[in-house]
């Protein structure tokens, strides 16, 4: 809602061009901010621009378009006016703030044999407002238990269709408990702070009671020191994939902890063509498949899968 | 009353007047010296602040300001709680209302006045690269003011106050 504490992280002619335009906090998904462009707000689904008045506009030629000034004040507002905080996760290209928002940002790169040293002169700003949607796992959760136990899950699915937001209240209800499945220890290796959304070390979406973040380690040495330090019982983590992080799979896979993962793809075929990935799918390991879609809406489940493969639930077309 | 003793009384009046306001003045020469030296040391504390431990900068103000017991204690006190509160707007807008409202161009004189309203740029950037190199300018301008305002009041504090009792005297030896 206008006035709420999203929009006083934005340069003052932007908070004002959106307040103007009555745009509601909880539709507003993504705002894009480029020095000398237009200014562009995923918001409800769909992409918008708005004019001086704050308006929609239909053609981008009409929009209002973004001063750097503007870029400059936002980023001293989003880094509580300290970017020197923010150096590492600067270097790759994004930080989270208050409220678990992603900030990613573009500008002229600063590179020595190979590595990123910093980035300068930053001039592209995406905003990615984070939705935690309390209670979207409540239907697919029985799904996922046997025998009073969590299966190993994978949930499937493309860019933006939700995978994020159901693994994170999975693993809210998980470590809060449900009936039928007490509380259990849950470590999350959140490499990219986009499930605990850390901001200075407090997580800032609800991850549940009994819930241990790891912020900012890479996905593989996150695993294994969760799994050495916090004797958690379910370990969660996001977009797996690379070869980096078999390892770690493996020591999770065979310590009697369960996983739950995330991984992009539209399909199990298409999954597949990831050699970790089907090395895994081969080996039986997942117990449960989730698969998601946009239809009818983003976040929607098309499938779940047990190990065999087998549909067990069908969502709606 | 005795001519003598209201003479003497006079007399002792104006020189304690004249050697206090020696001393008044050797005293703002050491409370400038004193906030430039704080300035200079929170800006050198910041410039580890933004390479090593990365406190946010409203907490780094808070403890700044704790190391300091001049005027630049209620700068960085005002600024911090603005800067925490997301309250003042840009940056360098806060950073002016509170040397304005908490420092004031009288206590250290106009030079290092303006020098403090343009640290502004150092304390807060979207640009590390540049941040430091203005802090690490910043705080090199600083220490040169600090120098010369040390040695402003070693050496023209001693000499108003001896101006100060010098001139005493003398008004008492017109007097008398």
């Amino acid at each position: 809602m206008p006035g709420d504490d999203f929009f006083g992280i934005l340069a003052d002619p932007v908070q004002n061009l959106l307040i103007k335009g009555g745009i509601q906090r909880e539709y507003l998904q993504e705002v894009r901010l480029r020095a000398g462009s237009p200014l562009f707000l995923r918001y409800q689904n769909r992409e918008i621009s708005l004019n001086r008045d704050g308006q929609p506009c239909r053609d981008w030629k009409d929009a209002y378009r973004i001063r750097m000034e503007e870029v400059r004040e936002t980023l001293e507002y989003l880094s509580g006016y300290s970017m020197y905080a923010f150096e590492d996760e600067v270097k790759q290209g994004y930080f989270t703030i208050p409220g678990g928002h992603r900030v990613g940002l573009a500008g002229k790169v600063v590179a020595e044999e190979g590595r990123i040293q910093c980035v300068r002169q930053i001039s592209f700003l995406n905003i990615r407002l984070s939705h935690q949607i309390l209670g979207c796992a409540e239907p697919v959760l029985p799904f996922l238990i046997q025998e009073g136990q969590v299966s190993h899950t994978l949930i499937v699915s493309p860019p933006g269709a939700g995978k994020t937001t159901l693994l994170r209240d999975l693993i809210r209800l998980i470590s809060n408990g449900v009936p039928g499945l007490p509380g259990r220890n849950v470590g999350v290796a959140d490499e990219r702070s986009e499930l605990g959304g850390a901001y200075l070390g407090v997580p800032q979406n609800d991850l549940g009671v009994r819930t241990d973040v790891l912020d900012g380690c890479p996905k593989g040495l996150g695993m294994t020191m969760l799994l050495r330090s916090m004797a958690p019982q379910v370990i969660a983590v996001d977009e797996i994939g690379s070869e980096r992080d078999a390892e770690a799979l493996e020591n999770v896979l065979y310590s009697g902890c369960k996983i739950l993962a995330t991984v992009h793809g539209s399909s199990l075929e298409e999954i597949k063509k990831k050699p970790l990935i089907r090395r895994m799918m081969e080996g039986r390991v997942f117990e449960r498949y989730v698969l998601l879609g946009f239809s009818p809406r983003a976040g929607s489940v098309r499938k779940i899968l047990n190990g065999q493969e087998e549909t067990i639930f069908c969502g709606k077309p | 009353m005795n001519p003598f003793f209201l003479r003497a009384a006079g007399a002792l009046l104006l020189f304690a007047s004249c050697f206090l306001f020696g001393v008044s003045c050797e005293t703002r020469l050491k409370r400038r010296w004193m906030i430039l030296r704080e300035f200079l040391e929170f800006f050198r504390y910041l410039e580890r602040e933004t390479s090593r431990r990365r406190t946010p900068l409203w907490e780094a103000m808070e403890l700044g300001a704790n190391r300091c017991r001049t005027e630049v204690r209620e700068v960085l006190l005002f600024a911090a709680e603005q800067v925490r509160e997301r309250k003042g707007g840009e940056f360098v807008r806060i950073w002016e209302t509170a040397v304005f409202e908490k420092l004031g161009r009288d206590l250290t004189g106009e030079e290092a006045f303006q020098a403090i309203l343009q640290s502004a740029g150092a304390l807060c950037g979207s640009d590390l690269v540049l941040q430091r190199e203005l802090l690490s300018q910043c705080a090199d301008r600083f220490a040169l003011l600090e120098e010369d305002a040390r040695k402003d009041y070693r050496s023209r504090g001693t000499l108003f106050r001896r101006l100060g009792a010098a001139a005493g005297i003398f008004l008492i030896l017109i007097f008398l």
